[in-house]
């Protein structure tokens, strides 16, 4: 017993709170009990919350909470400054010194590898990556306590940092008034169900509910039990079983498995990555609204998309909204380039010279940025499009960058943003020229596969030719209907050209997941090469090694997994509606009967954690 | 809804998940196929700190970056270190009978490789794919007693390697000693390699090696086919100008080799007729070569199923002198008690007997499992059995007159599999059975450190043997 208190109270690297285990549900059963009893007093409310909240952080990151403190006194010393100054400028300098403060911690502790790789390389120096922060602990301490050879990444700090730079960029524009209380502003940053793993709430969204008294309705209580039950059957069956038994395997070394065997793994992954950042999401959902406290949807079925641009709107919305307002917009938007747009583009160049070391990427990217940008400039007509185009590719990269600095962060980054912009060039084409243009495409690409055939124009001429054979058909349809035959556009044939548009982004979005999965977030050598890597011998295999004999046999080997796949995918699809109406189902069931569902999920799910591992099958391709 | 509700309906999802915890059997309920299983409280209360079950981890990322010096360094070391070595190192080579001179025709052989080329087989499950492990071994033979290329390859590679890239115009039936019952050869004479892939349709190969770097392995000056024509001549053509025919009458194992004077790095053989080839032997006329045999799923029970003639010839002509076998890893997880072990192990034991009838100049040195992860309620942790299994390896295939190495022990015993899978950079997958490619090149390093271990211990008794030799005649005189 000793032991487990000790182990809720004190901080321990290997264990940190989450939600799918049971020491979070013992520690959040104790916080709710204590919070019943706060939840009538505001201040006292939000002031316990915060206090639990750190207690959560320090459990995840340790002393990494001191950090979330000086961020959260920082910004709220700096807006008090922005809204107290009438004085445009003087506003605009507060502000810049509260987004650098902001980003110089999350380029220490995110970026510090990379900016020491940079430097050796342009100046032929040795330095090494030192942690100042455990060197200052140290030095208080008169102890060699913390470890200084190496930078840790606190937990969450891309979140947060986002969150408190949104407050802030807020006050400057007026969108919000300054928080008065920094306890409350502190709650707002630190609330622990979203402090590790998002959504990114804003400000304006969330502080008007910290001045209000707790509210929950009985459907709205049923509503958060659903949504952190539906959050924990996501992660741990849809995720953590299927990343075990199969996924990680391949990834972790793809030339043992075939052709088959790695699509497979890179649809699965897909579900995987979604089922596993959303399960959480929603299970933050869910503790929160318990709570009283509404955080925003951050996932929409975004495999329902019909094209990149709305994938992005539905996947991880909350950041996306929030490159949206806080660098898409001040890049210029959809109407114009900035001063912005020119300075990302040398600075995107500059990162891809220091990440290939090769001065040909420098030049390739500036020059593609330029001609673009000398484009828009001379052909008045296109050029919202042409600028918008571009800030919505340099949104992307950014974006990407966010995730890691490393090359295969930024090729995913860059494959989103072409995915984009292909697709908006597309929409504008009729299918006459779609049909021509994929017919050349095709023919050169037979010409590169019989002239010098690789795995990855093997693949690129087998995605062209079956997204040709199709657009053909529509194009011959689209005659048809044009035609005096009584053949029109109907419910079908739209429904059908969804299903294809659906299927044609999600495998899109699949393949530019090749790129997302690295072990390293912070050596970018390592992460470069392990993720070069891994997406090299996937496409070799995927391009290559196909055996159509043992396909019938993998499958049945791998039943299990394919079809909680199949599952997780149908269930992703159902209608939104239908969706809606099964979980107002679940909030109207009376309280024994949804503990004892709870009870019985629970059992459920244990069943996955225990379960053994899958035998490894090896199949000769 | 009152907040004091909600604390109530969560006290009590609490309290019945309890009351099952307390109430469900611990060994779980069968429903069929399946086991449902439950916590007890006391699993729930447990800590688990994530630790090592021995905590006595032998590889450390330090070792890591000290290996190459200590190998280096290695000559230095005077004979008591390597009584240590062998009594003490977590990478040790058992011997029988602790008789250290076992591998001694082995490291005769290796001193005297610039004149008479010698060989190493290494057979092995999926762990040793891609050339991981063996291409540590070979580099550190190549380079101190000379040799190059890499051995003996597939003739159509289907597995990518490290060391070495093929392309093949067509692929061909193959026909493999392990695996499904499928891939099976009624007349079972598979070679050295355990396959054999079925020439019908004239089929071209290009091997070059994967590196420009200027290592050993990048480069070779003999070129082997290994052939057994069926009703039809193989003909063998080269891009180097190199013609072979294997006339049909020749029913039998058949090796052709072209030699050049100055080395190369790539080759392309084109093969024609009807008949088995065998695989193809890089190397060098001298020097060291040694064979990279991935048998994947393969638990090493099956070379006794083979046709012996082929493996004879082969052992015999390229002057095999040490055939590593490294296997068990994909039986652990059947090896639930002391009847499956034992039932394992005599297979094994007849493995080995097989070999060494084949190979009657070679030393046998059998590596065993690493350490594994298994799923026990939700906790990853080592195969219990391990251990035993690893001790009853050890004594068995010492019984047998041929050597052991560890692998399990190497790692740092049970629990030490969680840590390698934990360490940055992880030295093995997340599934806790394989490595990762550091943590292949880090075994490989091991061995590679243990053999020439046993060598320069060879070195340090001869010429003990010497001197005292000389002494003795000075003393006569």
């Amino acid at each position: 017993m000793l032991d487990f208190l000790k182990h809720i109270f004190a901080f321990d690297p290997n264990s940190p709170l989450l939600f799918t285990q049971f020491y979070f549900w013992a520690f959040f059963a104790i916080v709710y009990a204590l919070f019943s009893i706060f939840q009538s007093k505001k201040l006292l409310r939000n002031s316990y919350l915060l206090f639990v909240s750190l207690f959560f952080y320090y459990k995840t990151s340790g002393l990494a909470v001191l950090i979330l403190l000086f961020i959260t006194l920082s910004d709220f010393i700096i807006a008090k400054q922005i809204a107290r100054n009438s004085v445009d400028w003087k506003r605009k300098i507060w502000l810049i010194l509260s987004v650098t403060i902001d980003l110089g911690l999350l380029a220490y502790f995110k970026y510090a590898y990379f900016f020491t790789n940079l430097i050796n390389d342009l100046f032929s120096t040795q330095f090494q990556v030192v942690d100042i922060f455990s060197m200052i602990g140290n030095e208080l301490t008169q102890s060699n306590r913390f470890n200084v050879d190496a930078i840790v990444l606190p937990v969450g700090i891309s979140f947060y940092i986002f969150q408190v730079i949104s407050y802030t960029a807020d006050v400057y524009h007026r969108r919000i008034e300054p928080v008065k209380n920094i306890l409350d502003f502190g709650f707002y940053v630190s609330f622990f169900p979203q402090l590790v793993a998002g959504p990114i709430v804003r400000a304006s969204e969330f502080i008007p509910q910290i001045y209000k008294p707790f509210h929950l309705s009985r459907r709205q209580f049923g509503l958060a039990v659903f949504w952190i039950l539906n959050g924990l059957i996501k992660k741990i069956i849809l995720s953590d079983y299927i990343a075990v038994n199969f996924i990680d395997r391949v990834f972790d070394n793809p030339l043992l498995y075939s052709g088959f065997e790695n699509t497979m793994a890179l649809i699965a992954y897909s579900m995987q990555v979604y089922a596993d950042f959303s399960g959480y999401t929603d299970i933050a959902i869910g503790v929160a609204m318990t709570m009283g406290f509404y955080l925003p949807q951050n996932f929409d079925s975004p495999y329902k998309a019909k094209n990149p641009q709305e994938f992005w709107r539905r996947w991880h919305m909350s950041l996306s909204r929030w490159l949206k307002t806080y660098l898409y917009i001040p890049l210029g938007g959809n109407r114009n380039a900035s001063f912005g747009t020119y300075f990302w583009i040398v600075t995107i160049s500059a990162i891809a010279l220091i990440l290939s070391k090769s001065w040909w990427a420098f030049g390739i990217t500036i020059s593609i940025g330029l001609v673009v940008t000398i484009v828009g400039y001379y052909v008045p007509e296109r050029r919202k499009k042409i600028y918008a185009n571009l800030n919505s590719f340099i949104t992307m990269l950014l974006g990407g960058l966010w995730h890691g600095a490393s090359w295969n962060f930024m090729i995913w980054g860059g494959l989103n943003g072409i995915g984009m912009i292909i697709n908006k060039l597309w929409r504008d084409m009729n299918w006459n020229f779609r049909s021509i243009s994929l017919l050349i495409i095709s023919i050169i690409l037979l010409y590169i596969k019989l002239t010098n055939p690789t795995p990855i124009i093997n693949l690129a001429f087998w995605w062209v030719i079956v997204i040709t054979a199709t657009t053909l058909i529509r194009t011959g349809f689209d005659k048809l209907c044009k035609s005096n035959l009584p053949i029109k556009d109907s419910t079908f044939t739209n429904r059908l050209s969804d299903i294809w548009a659906v299927t044609q982004t999600f495998i899109f979005i699949s393949f530019t997941r090749l790129f997302f999965r690295s072990s390293s977030n912070l050596d970018p050598a390592t992460a470069n090469q392990e993720a070069w890597e891994t997406a090299t011998n996937m496409i070799n295999q995927i391009g290559t090694k196909w055996n159509i004999a043992i396909i019938p046999e993998i499958c049945w080997e791998y039943r299990n997994i394919f079809l909680l796949v199949i599952i997780g995918l149908i269930i992703h699809w159902l209608p939104t509606n239908f969706k809606r109406r099964y979980r107002i189902a679940f909030t109207r069931i009376p309280l024994p009967i949804m503990a004892l569902i709870v009870c019985i999920v629970v059992f459920f799910i244990y069943q996955f954690i225990t379960a053994d591992l899958q035998p490894f099958i090896y199949f000769q391709f | 809804m009152k907040s004091y509700k909600i604390s109530i309906f969560i006290f009590a999802v609490i309290g019945v998940l309890a009351c099952i915890c307390a109430v469900f059997p611990e060994e779980g309920i069968t429903v069929g196929t399946t086991t449902l299983n439950f916590p007890s409280i006391n699993d729930v209360l447990t800590v688990d700190s994530g630790r090592t079950e021995t905590g006595d981890i032998a590889v450390n990322q330090i070792e890591l970056d000290s290996i190459q010096k200590e190998l280096d360094s290695i000559h230095q070391i005077e004979i008591a270190p390597y009584i240590t070595f062998f009594e003490q190192a977590p990478n040790k080579i058992y011997f029988p009978n602790n008789d250290f001179t076992l591998f001694d025709p082995l490291y005769a052989a290796l001193e005297d490789a610039r004149h008479t080329p010698v060989r190493i087989v290494h057979y092995g499950d999926s762990q040793i794919e891609e050339d991981r492990i063996t291409k540590e071994l070979r580099y550190k033979l190549q380079t101190t007693f000379g040799g190059s290329g890499v051995g003996l390859l597939p003739y159509i590679q289907n597995i990518t390697s490290l060391t070495t890239r093929q392309i093949s115009s067509n692929l061909l039936t193959r026909k493999m000693a392990y695996g499904p019952q499928s891939y099976r050869s009624a007349d079972h004479i598979y070679g050295p390699l355990m396959r054999m892939d079925i020439l019908s349709t004239p089929t071209s190969t290009s091997i070059s090696a994967k590196s420009t770097e200027n290592r050993p392995e990048n480069h070779f000056t003999k070129v082997t086919i290994l052939t057994r024509p069926l009703n039809k001549t193989i003909t063998i053509k080269t891009n180097h100008n190199d013609t072979a025919t294997i006339n049909q009458s020749q029913k039998q194992y058949n090796t052709s080799s072209f030699i050049y004077t100055d080395s190369i790095s790539q080759i392309t053989i084109n093969a024609s007729g009807y008949g088995y080839i065998y695989g193809v032997m890089l190397d060098d006329t001298i020097g060291v070569s040694v064979d990279n045999v991935p048998m994947r799923g393969c638990s090493g029970t099956v070379f006794s199923h083979t046709d012996p003639t082929t493996m004879r010839a082969y052992f015999e002509q390229t002057n095999t002198k040490l055939i590593i076998m490294q296997f068990t890893g994909n039986s652990v997880p059947y090896l639930s008690g002391e009847k499956s072990i034992t039932a394992y192990i005599n297979k094994i034991r007849t493995q080995i007997r097989f070999m060494q009838k084949q190979a009657p100049d070679a030393a046998i040195l059998f590596i065993g499992p690493s350490d594994m992860l298994q799923n026990k309620d939700g906790v990853k942790s080592s195969y219990p059995l391990l251990p035993k299994i690893d001790r009853a390896m050890q004594k068995a295939v010492n019984e047998e007159n041929a050597a052991y190495w560890s692998i399990f022990e190497t790692m740092g015993g049970k629990g030490s599999m969680k840590q390698w899978t934990e360490m940055t950079p992880a030295l093995a997958g997340k599934d806790g059975i394989h490595f990762t490619r550091l943590g292949a090149q880090l075994i490989g390093e091991k061995l590679t450190d243990a053999i020439m271990k046993g060598y320069l211990y060879y070195t340090v008794r001869n010429d003990y043997y010497q001197t005292m030799a000389e002494k003795e005649l000075n003393l006569c005189q």
